[in-house]
């Protein structure tokens, strides 16, 4: 039996990856996914919990998290195409100081 | 140390590793895939935790749609290869120190709360108690993710949309 | 093994418990019904005449709120807990629900006239609008996790989209994208605390989730924190204000006051529902589970800062704006800051306060922006610049817009000194009956010194539009007789309000569900001002 304190502990590791990565990239495609690893570590919790109570609620959540990380992505992507016609990047930075100018 | 347990940390390390090769890697289309494989493994750990009905859903739903949009995503931002391997990182000390600090939080709680005695009892096949509960306890919520989909998929084409039709 | 899971119900009975208060879903089934038809009847009309779907969404907002105001007597009486005890319909919920739906008819009215989404189709603005007035409503409702998080983002979703309405301008795109980062990262902290509050309440109900507000623990307290993420973000308080000034600006005006009124007050509601058994204060079914002292005042602690640091960073930062969006920005982030302030006290007469204050503060946001929206049509800027001698150009106009600034500094005689005397009632009354008085009060000292800071900016606008003679090198702002007839309104209200608040205490009282005969005032009605005869009757017997 895994013990669901140790899936805890996966998902907190997930979870800090993807906020490293939401701070650190330059990229708005890389930010996009590493809100996806945010997103599935907090599934990945909420599937652990369910098993520490014996209980099927935590996996329901991570149910209705499936459409939200869906409409999650599909606005960014079609934001990530509008920002590729107006400022011909994706680069945060070089969209950042366009607007500075 | 039992096989499950064995089997849970091989595919911990390599959920992780591939997730960081994902917010790490210079290369867009690598990233792509060293996410899939960290959200595909991720299903390997809901089998081992008795969620068998949610790693099934995660194959197809979230690997087999979400990544896949993602993946059409980068191609349609994209037009030269050049790009899609240069692709520079901010200097790491502010987003490292703010992650830092998140970090420190989780684990605070982690370490700090005393989790409920694991109940022995594991939840049998979890597909019938998902149906029921999605139709029963949940109903409201099931048909308002509806309106978060109908909603996501106006504004998204709305967005895309390169001319207005008249 | 399944707790709370009635598997073995029968088909018939399930289907029963689910139609259980269905009744009361009928305001919001017709918002559904409003958002479907604009889109299909968008689809049939030429993008010329695109604005005409606005008719149904108003009618749709108009309907919504009729059949509100008529199960508002039935809810004071008795909640109604529906969908398997998913939703509550309390005077809460039902109050902010109109709330947000008033507010929202006021958006689409300006939204008709607005020249920065002229020539666009308006089918998905409106369909988009309504989505997220009806999230805002079920996040008030809201009595599970699940759905409460699903409204969240269904909220925020919608708003991205309508903040980059204006898609083929830079900062309309820029706005949307600022929102989105800062969203983004903001709920996914927020649902990753919620997975740890998950994991140690083992329910994913509220009301079970406060029973664990009564046991001491530092990861509940840690667990706050994360939550305070996705709620900040929604309030726009510190530290998750980041975004505010940016897509304010960025965005259409009309969604600009959307998002200042509708969204933020959707955050102030569902942390209020979601705090009020912690903070002790019984708001309607909640049980109230006392908090053990160190864990509420280490609470208290974290909401203290955030209101100081929101409010002090908010005025000071709106001292050296030129833009009029980005001030009514940052002064929105300060306004957050005095109603979290409040909720400090936490008591009935701080909730009390916090919707009186929010009704204040909507009134002259709405106007504000709607004002900055027509000095736009015309001069075509948003800089103060456009302010200077406005009172030459429409005195109507000028002297409202000083009225609605007036109130949100908070002097009398306005509504937003009424709204911030009540919260400082509030505060006094805490620490009168607190052994730490000190705590309190200084929280006062402080809101108040930032009144006084705010009062330089706004009185800055003032003077301009008094002072100066008007810039000859804008046109003249020439505004309609609606327009002027609209904020002549609002002002009216403002002024109304002070000279005559009895009837909104009344009501934010009924709200909130204090003590007072909640009879009394379901028997006069909604707003309607005559003293209750039969309470008349009653006292000589």
């Amino acid at each position: 039996m895994v013990p669901a304190e140790h899936a805890l502990i996966v998902a907190t590791i997930l979870f800090c990856l993807g906020a490293i990565g939401v701070l650190v990239r330059r990229n708005f495609l890389f930010v996009l996914m590493a809100i996806e690893i945010m997103l599935n570590a907090a599934g990945l919790a909420f599937v652990a919990a369910s098993g520490i109570h014996g209980q099927p609620d935590g996996q329901i959540f991570f149910l209705f998290i499936l459409p939200v990380a869906a409409a999650e992505v599909a606005i960014g992507l079609a934001l990530g195409v509008l920002l590729r016609l107006r400022y011909g990047t994706l680069d945060l930075w070089q969209i950042a100081q366009t607007r500075e100018d | 140390m039992e096989g499950g347990l064995i089997a849970f940390w091989i595919l911990a390390a390599l959920i992780v590793a591939s997730a960081g090769v994902a917010v790490f890697a210079r290369s867009i289309v690598n990233a792509a895939y060293a996410l899939f494989f960290s959200l595909f493994m991720t299903a390997g750990i809901y089998a081992l935790l008795h969620a068998d009905f949610l790693a099934v859903t995660q194959v197809v739903i979230y690997v087999g749609g979400i990544l896949v949009l993602l993946l059409f995503g980068i191609l349609l931002t994209n037009r030269s290869l050049e790009e899609l391997i240069t692709s520079s990182r901010r200097p790491y000390w502010v987003g490292s120190a703010i992650a830092g600090g998140i970090m420190a939080v989780l684990f605070g709680i982690l370490v700090s709360t005393s989790w409920p005695e694991q109940s022995a009892q594991q939840l049998p096949a979890t597909t019938a108690p998902l149906g029921v509960l999605l139709l029963q306890k949940y109903v409201v919520a099931f048909e308002f993710s509806s309106l978060t989909l109908l909603g996501a998929l106006i504004g998204a084409s709305y967005l895309v949309r390169r001319k207005e039709r008249d | 093994m399944i707790s709370g899971a009635p598997v073995t119900l029968s088909l018939e009975a399930s289907v029963l418990e689910t139609l259980r208060g269905f009744y009361a879903l009928w305001p919001y089934l017709i918002l559904v019904a409003g958002i479907l038809l604009v889109l299909v009847v968008d689809w049939f009309q030429s993008s010329a005449k695109s604005q005409r779907v606005s008719w149904i969404a108003l009618l749709a907002c108009l309907g919504s709120a009729v059949s509100l105001t008529k199960l508002w007597p039935t809810v004071l009486d008795r909640p109604v807990l529906l969908g398997w005890n998913a939703l509550v319909f309390d005077p809460f919920s039902v109050f902010f629900s109109l709330f947000f739906l008033v507010a929202t008819f006021i958006v689409i009215t300006t939204s008709r006239t607005s020249k920065e989404l002229a020539g666009r189709r308006m089918g998905e603005y409106y369909a988009l609008l309504l989505t997220a007035t009806l999230s805002a409503a079920f996040l008030a409702a809201s009595q599970n996790l699940v759905l409460l998080y699903l409204s969240f983002e269904t909220l925020s979703l919608s708003s991205y989209v309508l903040a980059g309405y204006a898609k083929d301008r830079r900062e309309g795109v820029e706005s949307s994208l600022k929102y989105v980062l800062f969203g983004a990262v903001a709920s996914g902290i927020m649902l990753y605390g919620l997975s740890l509050l998950y994991g140690m309440v083992g329910s994913l109900e509220l009301r079970d989730v406060a029973k664990m507000a009564s046991q001491p623990s530092l990861s509940f307290l840690l667990v706050m924190v994360l939550l305070m993420a996705g709620f900040a973000f929604k309030m726009s308080a510190v530290p998750f204000h980041f975004w505010a000034p940016d897509v304010y600006q960025g965005a259409p005006t009309p969604v600009t006051a959307y998002l200042s009124v509708v969204s933020k007050a959707a955050g102030f509601a569902v942390f209020l529902r979601f705090a009020a058994p912690m903070l002790g204060v019984p708001l309607f079914s909640q049980a109230v589970e006392e908090m053990p002292k160190e864990l509420l005042f280490a609470f208290l602690s974290l909401l203290w800062i955030l209101a100081t640091l929101t409010m002090t960073f908010g005025n000071l930062v709106a001292l050296r704006q030129t833009d009029i969006k980005r001030l009514l920005a940052y002064s929105s982030i300060a306004h957050a800051g005095y109603m979290l302030a409040a909720i400090v006290a936490h008591n009935q007469a701080a909730y009390e306060a916090v919707v009186f204050y929010f009704v204040a503060y909507a009134i002259a946001n709405l106007g504000l922006f709607f004002a900055a929206q027509v000095i736009h049509a015309d001069k075509g800027t948003f800089d103060i610049a456009g302010f200077r001698g406005l009172v030459h150009d429409s005195p109507v106009l000028a002297a409202s817009i000083a009225v609605l600034l007036w109130s949100l500094i908070g002097l009398p005689p306005s509504a937003g000194f009424m709204g911030k005397f009540f919260l400082f009632v509030a505060l006094v009354k805490q620490g009168i009956a607190s052994s730490i008085a000190s705590f309190y009060y200084v929280l006062v000292l402080i809101a108040l010194a930032n009144s006084v800071i705010s009062l330089y900016y706004y009185i800055g606008i003032i003077r301009q539009m008094a002072f100066y003679e008007p810039s000859t090198m804008l046109p003249v702002c020439r505004p309609t007789f609606t327009a002027r007839f609209g904020l002549a309104t609002a002002a009216a209200l403002i002024v109304a309000i002070q000279l005559y608040w009895q009837p909104l205490t009344d009501l934010s009282r009924a709200a909130t569900g204090s003590k007072t005969p909640v009879r009394a005032v379901a028997s006069y009605g909604l707003v309607n001002s005559t003293p209750p005869r039969n309470l008349a009757v009653g006292d000589q017997q």
